[in-house]
């Protein structure tokens, strides 16, 4: 049984007060939904993830009443970012911008909600939900599916042509703790206009009490299903970095796409840190000649936790560069499934891309698995590929503790400095401040 | 060696040869018995009949075709080759003479041509300690030196070998792998015939290779041969298998099981060079086991047939036990070399390495196609692999996908993979030597092999660099 109903979708659009293209748009995607089979673990994409333990049937996809920021845990990531261009707030059902610089609402930058966004931004919004529609429709799963006949939340920010914004933009996606069973379906669209420069943080977070929300040894799970988008215009730069940072419950499926036209460039990071399962595809599409795409990846996991990032470099485009370094710490029993696939079209001469992917196994029981592929269609390239798993090196670990240092704090320095050669080129040192702590704060959580 | 061997002046002479694939001519059918095309319960038991088998092996070939009857074709690899092929369309079992020869001359005069046009008796004078050629289904000569008879070598067809050491296959044939393991070791356990037997008594070391050459010369056969090699604790193996075939417009299956088993201490190395016609699907399952300090080596070139999806697998069981492939791949016009490597780890201190090396062009494609599994409790692992491809034109493809799955912690696992063309500097340099561009890019090429036709005989080496120097012919420009 599932509760995801034509009835709700329906009544999702009608409460809304969404226009018909999107009724339509919403009505196909359930339609979809629907027909596609549930994700097997035996397929290549959902490898090594729990998605058998899902039981979509148990997931309450209803809104429930309005909630204003005001919990710590969105509270301290806002304080965090104090000095930022703008922010919005999500929780399930609902998004609000919580504020937006005026200076940048008057050089027109587009910041809101995305229901304001269906609204007031109807075309550029329609293109780009369309857009993305005909490219990957084949290669959609059940979960996408779901995604666009539910997407109640999120945010739109549009740059106009030529402006150049150093502070962030935040969007926090908060999982509403009040009830296990919950669901978020957030939704954020970029759109980067001609040479312009724009960063954006992307949070997925949880109140800590969250993390003991069990029901005897059977846990309800919740849902994050989140769905990102980019275009960067020819000339632009587009930072992106989206931290997980959920409950032992919750259980995220994300899919993140970057399509870069000519000589633009997206950046992005994607921090793991917290789920029950986390599950991410970041994909970025190089289009044209001069478009650059970078795809950086920190994640740790303890406990039981499973992560599963896949990665695509699509070089659709001559003269394309790409560059992925993803690396992968392990404690306890945490399980990770890296998958990188570099796609390289006929047409794609002289591309340069590379890809790394690097997995420290700090756990005597933890498991790291990882498939990087090549998929090489035209000669004039250079394409390599590198992959290692292997434990904390003991010589290192003495090393540091000659030097005085107990062994805990030995293998914080190393994990640390493992996850540094990714962070070391992040400008933003806000975000660098908090991606550390949050790794720094899981080095050291004990088991309860 | 290599760039040596390639600018040899007598080289030239083989430019007359073009680029026509030179083992394309095929013999008159001549033949004791050709089962009729298509698959049943009847073809196989009058397979085993004629062979006089035992009833368990009949069983198990009986059993096999449910097997292979039952299980889906493949839904990875180059699916859309698969599905092509007909089953309906094939004979399984062809006998070109009545018996295998030990000497040379009592080969059917046809036969011997065939095999004289490939060399073969002439490379077992210079140096191979024994021989097998096989023909169609059956084996047709065999020999192997007196002195290694005498130390208690056996190097037999896989059909003799059932015959005169029934206990020995009984125990170890398809105890690697399984009827089961997938639907072409189904079929080939249902219906293979010859192969070889080789097995090495305790302590003794065959210094020079076995050789083993296959050839198919029918249209729409299927050659399913099986070879079983048991090394026994702390003896040397080497075994070389060469592969051709006819050109023919319609296409052939080879569909081969090889089972290698290095009990402690021992060490096989197994080398094909594969050069079947470009309308053979090869489709072959190859593994191996290595027990305690053990040591298995798979040489695996493939530069010919249509389609080759092949992934040398090597079971580390004992501790201190260490594998390696090694392989090359070149896939031309129509080609496609899906070719890899498995690792298993499934005790401590164990060691792997795999290097593979592949070239497409003139829209060939290669690919690379890996695992590296490690079993909890293998502690100490350490594993390398490196795959480098070079595309040597637009239409040409090459892929690379590896698994990783490690389930023990304390390992040091690597893998890395380029692709890329043939450097413009590195061709700067050697045409500012006073190469030709042709000149230039064979010798990069035959530097990018070397790894691999290092670790071959002399002459093997000398023949592949040759083929490769064929296969390059009129690639620039």
């Amino acid at each position: 049984m599932s509760t995801i109903t034509r009835e709700g979708v329906d009544n999702l659009s009608i409460d809304r007060g969404e226009p018909e293209w999107l009724k339509v748009f919403r009505v196909n995607a359930l339609e979809k939904f629907l027909q596609s089979p549930n994700p097997s673990i035996k397929s290549d994409t959902w490898r090594k993830t729990r998605v058998d333990k899902l039981n979509l049937a148990e997931i309450k996809t209803s809104s429930p009443a309005f909630q204003s920021p005001g919990n710590k845990t969105e509270q301290q990531v806002l304080e965090r970012f104090s000095e930022r261009a703008g922010a919005v707030f999500s929780t399930t059902g609902n998004s609000w911008r919580v504020d937006l610089d005026e200076k940048l609402e008057k050089a027109g930058v587009v910041f809101v909600p995305i229901d304001e966004a269906i609204k007031n931004h109807a075309e550029s919004l329609k293109t780009l939900l369309e857009s993305e529609t005909r490219n990957i429709d084949e290669s959609k799963d059940k979960f996408d599916w779901m995604q666009e006949a539910l997407f109640n939340c999120g945010a739109y920010l549009e740059i106009p042509a030529n402006l150049v914004i150093e502070k962030p933009f935040l969007v926090v996606n908060k999982l509403d703790k009040s009830e296990a069973g919950c669901s978020l379906f957030p939704r954020v669209l970029i759109k980067a206009g001609k040479h312009s420069k724009v960063s954006v943080v992307n949070a997925f977070v949880c109140d800590d009490e969250l993390d003991s929300t069990v029901d005897g040894d059977v846990k309800k799970l919740s849902l994050v299903n989140a769905r990102n988008l980019i275009h960067a215009e020819a000339g632009s730069s587009v930072s992106y970095i989206e931290v997980q940072a959920l409950g032992d419950n919750c259980f995220m499926v994300g899919k993140s796409t970057g399509n870069v036209t000519a000589d633009a460039s997206i950046s992005t990071l994607t921090v793991g840190v917290g789920g029950y399962q986390l599950k991410s595809e970041i994909s970025t599409r190089l289009l044209e000649a001069g478009a650059h795409g970078a795809m950086l990846g920190v994640v740790f996991g303890d406990m039981n936790e499973h992560m599963s990032y896949n990665t695509i470099q699509e070089h659709a485009a001559p003269n394309t560069t790409s560059d992925i370094n993803f690396r992968v710490a392990l404690k306890d029993e945490a399980v990770s499934a890296y998958q990188g696939n570099i796609k390289v079209d006929k047409v794609a001469q002289k591309t340069n891309a590379y890809q790394t992917n690097k997995n420290l196994l700090l756990g005597k029981s933890a498991k790291a698995d990882s498939i990087p592929k090549l998929e090489i269609l035209a000669n004039d390239v250079k394409c390599s590929h590198g992959a290692t798993v292997g434990p904390v090196d003991q010589d290192q670990v003495f090393y540091l503790m000659v030097r005085g240092l107990d062994k805990k704090t030995a293998e914080e320095l190393i994990v640390a400095g493992f996850f540094d050669t990714v962070l070391e080129s992040l400008p933003d040192k806000v975000a660098n401040d908090w991606i550390h702590d949050l790794i720094k704060t899981k080095i050291h959580k004990e088991r309860a | 060696m290599s760039a040596e061997t390639a600018y040899d002046p007598k080289m030239e002479e083989l430019k007359d040869l073009g680029k026509d694939y030179q083992y394309g001519f095929h013999d008159k059918e001549d033949y004791i018995f050709k089962s009729g095309k298509g698959l049943t319960r009847e073809i196989v038991t009058q397979i085993s009949q004629m062979k006089k088998e035992p009833q368990w092996m009949l069983e198990f070939r009986l059993k096999a075709l449910d097997i292979f009857n039952k299980k889906p074709m493949p839904t990875w690899g180059n699916t859309n080759l698969l599905n092509d092929i007909d089953f309906d369309n094939i004979h399984y079992y062809i006998k070109p003479s009545e018996k295998g020869e030990k000497s040379w001359d009592e080969v059917p005069d046809n036969i011997k041509n065939t095999f004289d046009r490939l060399g073969i008796p002439e490379a077992e004078r210079k140096f191979l300690a024994g021989v097998t050629a096989q023909y169609e289904s059956e084996v047709v000569y065999h020999s192997i030196r007196e002195d290694l008879e005498a130390q208690g070598v056996v190097f037999l067809d896989m059909d003799s070998g059932l015959r005169e050491h029934e206990d020995i296959v009984r125990e170890h044939f398809a105890s690697v792998i399984p009827a089961a393991d997938n639907k072409f070791s189904a079929l080939n356990s249902a219906v293979w015939s010859g192969g070889s037997f080789v097995w090495v008594p305790k302590g003794v070391r065959v210094e020079i290779p076995l050789q083993a050459y296959f050839r198919i010369n029918a249209e729409n056969m299927g050659q399913f041969e099986r070879t079983l090699i048991i090394a026994e604790p702390g003896s040397f193996v080497h075994y070389i298998e060469g592969c051709t075939a006819p050109v023919y417009t319609t296409d052939s299956l080879h569909s081969a099981v090889v089972e290698l088993i290095a009990k402690p201490g021992a060490h096989i190395r197994y080398t094909t060079i594969q050069n079947w016609s470009k309308n053979v699907y090869n489709l072959v399952t190859k593994r191996a086991v290595a027990y305690e300090d053990a040591k298995v080596e798979w040489v695996d070139g493939n530069l010919g047939s249509k389609l080759t999806m092949k992934y040398p697998a090597i079971y580390l069981m004992g501790p201190r036990a260490h594998g390696e492939v090694l392989s090359v791949a070149f896939a031309g016009d129509d080609q496609h070399q899906d070719a890899g490597a498995k690792m298993v780890h499934g005790a401590p201190d164990t060691t792997s390495i795999v290097v593979s090396k592949s070239i497409s062009k003139n829209g060939g494609r290669s690919s690379y196609r890996g695992l590296v599994k490690v079993y909890p409790g293998a502690t100490n692992v350490k594993t390398s692999i490196k795959c480098d491809a070079l595309l040597l034109d637009e239409d040409s493809r090459s892929d690379t996908y590896p698994t990783m799955e490690i389930d023990e912690k304390d390992v040091n696992i690597e893998h890395e993979a380029t692709v890329s063309k043939v450097g413009e500097e590195q061709l700067f340099y050697l045409m500012s030597r006073g190469l030709n561009e042709e000149e230039a890019t064979a010798m990069i090429v035959n530097g990018f092999f070397e790894p691999f036709t290092k670790e071959l005989p002399l002459e093997y080496a000398v023949e592949l660099n040759r083929l490769i120097q064929l296969e390059m012919e009129g690639s620039v420009g």
